[in-house]
C-alpha cells in the first residue's frame, strides 16, 4: 500500500528561524499518528506547511501528486484537511453555514445534505444552533463544528491541531469519540496534542518533535514506555 | 409641483446610481481590505464604452432597445474584463506588501485610466443620443421621467439579484468566507484568487451598468466624470459602513436624498447666499459627520469583531 503522505526533509523558516528542520515521515491509509513535543517545538509550523498555509522546502507528495509549496485549496483537494488549532471556524457565518463550506469541493450535493443533517442529528446543539453565528457556540462546540465540518469534505488525511486544548473534559470526550467514528471509516489522521498521554492512547504510532526536528518515533505503547518521554511529557 | 416630494425622487435615483458603485468598493474593500481607487474610473469607461456603442449603433435602424442593450453589455463585458486585469496586473503582486503600496497603485491605477479615456475619447463632453423615452408621468404632484423610472427599476433589481446571491447561493457564502480569512477559506477547498477576481468582476460589471445610468440620467459623459461620482461612492460605502454590501445600498440611498435635498433647500434656508452648485458639499458634510458619530458607518462593524 503506497503511503497516503510522504514527507521527506520538510522544512519551514520564518526569516532565520528553522520552526521545523529536515523532518521527514510517511502516514499510510487509516493510520493515526501524534505529534507529540513542547510548545515551540514546530508541530503547528509542520501542520501549517502540510496544508499549504506556509511555504516549505524538502519535497511532500501524497500517493499521486506533489504538494510542496501549493496553495490550500490545491491541498484540500487532495483529501487532505487541516482543523486548526484554536478555533477555526467562520465565527460569523452560521454553524449551517460553515458545514456547507466543508462540502465546497464536493459535487453530490443531495449526499452532502444527507451527511449534514447526520451531523445535525448527531449533535443536537448543533442542531439548535445552526442558524445562530458560529462565533456563539462555546469552545468545544467550536471544536466539534470544525472537525465536523472537516469531515465533511470527506477527507483521507485529517490534520488535528491542539483539538483538547482549552475544552472541559467532557468535551475532550466529545471531540475523541467524534474523531474515533471517523477513523473507523478510514480517515487517516495526524494528531498534534499537548496532552501526550491522550495522544498516544489514541494513536498506533507518534513522533516527537523538539526545536523543529522529529527525535523519536515509535509505536505508541513503546513510546509510553520510554524513560524519556516520560519525564518530557507525561510527568513520571 | 412638491418641491419635497420632487427632491425625494430625484435623490433616489440618483441615490440609486451611487449606490450600484458603492457596491464594488464594499466588496473589493470587504474582501482585500483594499479601497480601489480605480473604481470610480472604471464607472467612467463603462458610460465611455456604451455611449461610444450606442451612438455607433444609433443611426443603424436598428430598434433603440436593442441599441441601448448592446451598449450596455459592451459596456459591461468591457469593464469586467478591466478590472479582472486591473486585479491581475496591480494589485495581485502587491497582496502580501504593506497597504500603502496597493493604494498607491490603485491612485495610479486611476490616473492611467483618465489619461486613456482622454486620449481615446478626447476633452470633450459626450452627449447620449437621443434614443431614450422623453416621457414623465405625475406622483402627488411630482414629475417622474421614464429614465428616472428605468433607473430606479433597475438598480433595484440589481440590488436584489446581487443581495441574494451573497447571502443565499454558495458562491456568496465562499464569498463572505473568503472576506473573513481567505486562509481558513482555503483550506475548504476555496481558491481565494478565483473569488477575488471574481469579486472584482461583478463590482466591475455594476459600475458600468452605474456609468451607463448616469450617463443616460444627465445625458452627459465625460473622461473626468469618474472622479467626483467614484468619490461620492465611496463615500456612500463608508457611509453605510464600508464592506457591508446592505450598507453600500443604504449609504448610496441616503447620499444621494441628502444630497437632493440639499440642492433643493440650500438656496432657500441661507436667503440666496449658496445655490444649488454647492450640492456637492452636503454628501461630504453628511459623511463627516457620521464618521465622528459612528466610526464603522451605519451598518458597519467594529472591526474588532470583525476579525
Amino acid at each position: 500500500m503506497k503511503p497516503i503522505l510522504t514527507l521527506d526533509k520538510v522544512s519551514v523558516h520564518y526569516g532565520k528561524l528553522h520552526a521545523v528542520q529536515q523532518v521527514s515521515f510517511v502516514i499510510q491509509p487509516g493510520e493515526r499518528l501524534c505529534l507529540i513535543g513542547a510548545n515551540g517545538a514546530g508541530k503547528t509550523s509542520l501542520l501549517k506547511a502540510i496544508a499549504g498555509l506556509l511555504p516549505a522546502s524538502g519535497s511532500m507528495h501524497t500517493d499521486s501528486v506533489a504538494i510542496t509549496r501549493k496553495p490550500p485549496h490545491f491541498v484540500a483537494a487532495q483529501g487532505i484537511a487541516l482543523v486548526p488549532e484554536g478555533r477555526g471556524i467562520f465565527k460569523q457565518l452560521s454553524v449551517l453555514e460553515n458545514l456547507q463550506l466543508g462540502a465546497w469541493l464536493r459535487k453530490d450535493t443531495a449526499a452532502v445534505q444527507t451527511d449534514i443533517d447526520n451531523i445535525l442529528q448527531q449533535f443536537p446543539r448543533l442542531a439548535e444552533r445552526r442558524h445562530q453565528r458560529g462565533g456563539q457556540l462555546s469552545g468545544g462546540e467550536q471544536q466539534l463544528l470544525a472537525i465536523q465540518r472537516a469531515l465533511l469534505g470527506k477527507p483521507r488525511l485529517l490534520l488535528l491541531d491542539e483539538p483538547s486544548m482549552g475544552l472541559a473534559p467532557v468535551m475532550v470526550n466529545a471531540v475523541f469519540d467524534s474523531l474515533e467514528k471517523a477513523c473507523r471509516q478510514g480517515v487517516a489522521l495526524l494528531l498534534v496534542e499537548q496532552n501526550a498521554r491522550l495522544a498516544l492512547g489514541f494513536c498506533q504510532r507518534g513522533l516527537v518533535m523538539e526545536s523543529g526536528r522529529i527525535t523519536l518515533t515509535g509505536d505508541s505503547g513503546s513510546l509510553l514506555d520510554n524513560a524519556q518521554v516520560q519525564a518530557a511529557y507525561l510527568g513520571l | 409641483m412638491d418641491i419635497l416630494l420632487q427632491q425625494l425622487i430625484n435623490g433616489l435615483v440618483l441615490g440609486s446610481v451611487y449606490a450600484l458603485i458603492a457596491l464594488g468598493y464594499t466588496m473589493v474593500y470587504g474582501i482585500l481590505e483594499l479601497i480601489n481607487f480605480a473604481h470610480g474610473e472604471i464607472t467612467m469607461i463603462g458610460a465611455m464604452l456604451a455611449l461610444a456603442v450606442i451612438t455607433h449603433l444609433a443611426g443603424s435602424g436598428l430598434p433603440v432597445p436593442i441599441v441601448l442593450l448592446a451598449g450596455l453589455l459592451t459596456a459591461m463585458a468591457g469593464c469586467s474584463v478591466l478590472g479582472y486585469a486591473i486585479e491581475r496586473v496591480a494589485y495581485r503582486p502587491l497582496r502580501h506588501a504593506p497597504r500603502l503600496a496597493p493604494l498607491i497603485t490603485a491612485i495610479g491605477v486611476s490616473i492611467v485610466l483618465q489619461n486613456l479615456a482622454m486620449l481615446i475619447w478626447g476633452r470633450e463632453y459626450i452627449s447620449f443620443p437621443p434614443l431614450l423615452p422623453q416621457g414623465w408621468f405625475d406622483v402627488h404632484g411630482a414629475r417622474v421621467t421614464d429614465v428616472q423610472l428605468i433607473i430606479l427599476v433597475t438598480a433595484g433589481i440589481l440590488m436584489l439579484v446581487l443581495d441574494n446571491l451573497v447571502r443565499r447561493t454558495s458562491l456568496g457564502r465562499a464569498m463572505r468566507a473568503t472576506a473573513q480569512s481567505p486562509q481558513l477559506a482555503g483550506l475548504m477547498g476555496i481558491d481565494a484568487n478565483h473569488i477575488i477576481s471574481l469579486t472584482f468582476i461583478l463590482g466591475s460589471a455594476l459600475a458600468a451598468i452605474g456609468g451607463f445610468l448616469v450617463s443616460a440620467y444627465y445625458g452627459l459623459a465625460h473622461y473626468y466624470m469618474g472622479f467626483l461620482l467614484g468619490l461620492k461612492a465611496f463615500s456612500a460605502a463608508v457611509l453605510g459602513g464600508i464592506g457591508n454590501l446592505r450598507g453600500a445600498m443604504l449609504g448610496g440611498l441616503l447620499l444621494g436624498v441628502i444630497e437632493s435635498l440639499g440642492a433643493g433647500y440650500i438656496g432657500s434656508l441661507t436667503h440666496g447666499v449658496f445655490g444649488s452648485n454647492y450640492q456637492d458639499v452636503f454628501a461630504f458634510l453628511v459623511l463627516i459627520a457620521v464618521l465622528i458619530i459612528r466610526p464603522a458607518g451605519l451598518l458597519g462593524q467594529n472591526t474588532a469583531d470583525r476579525a
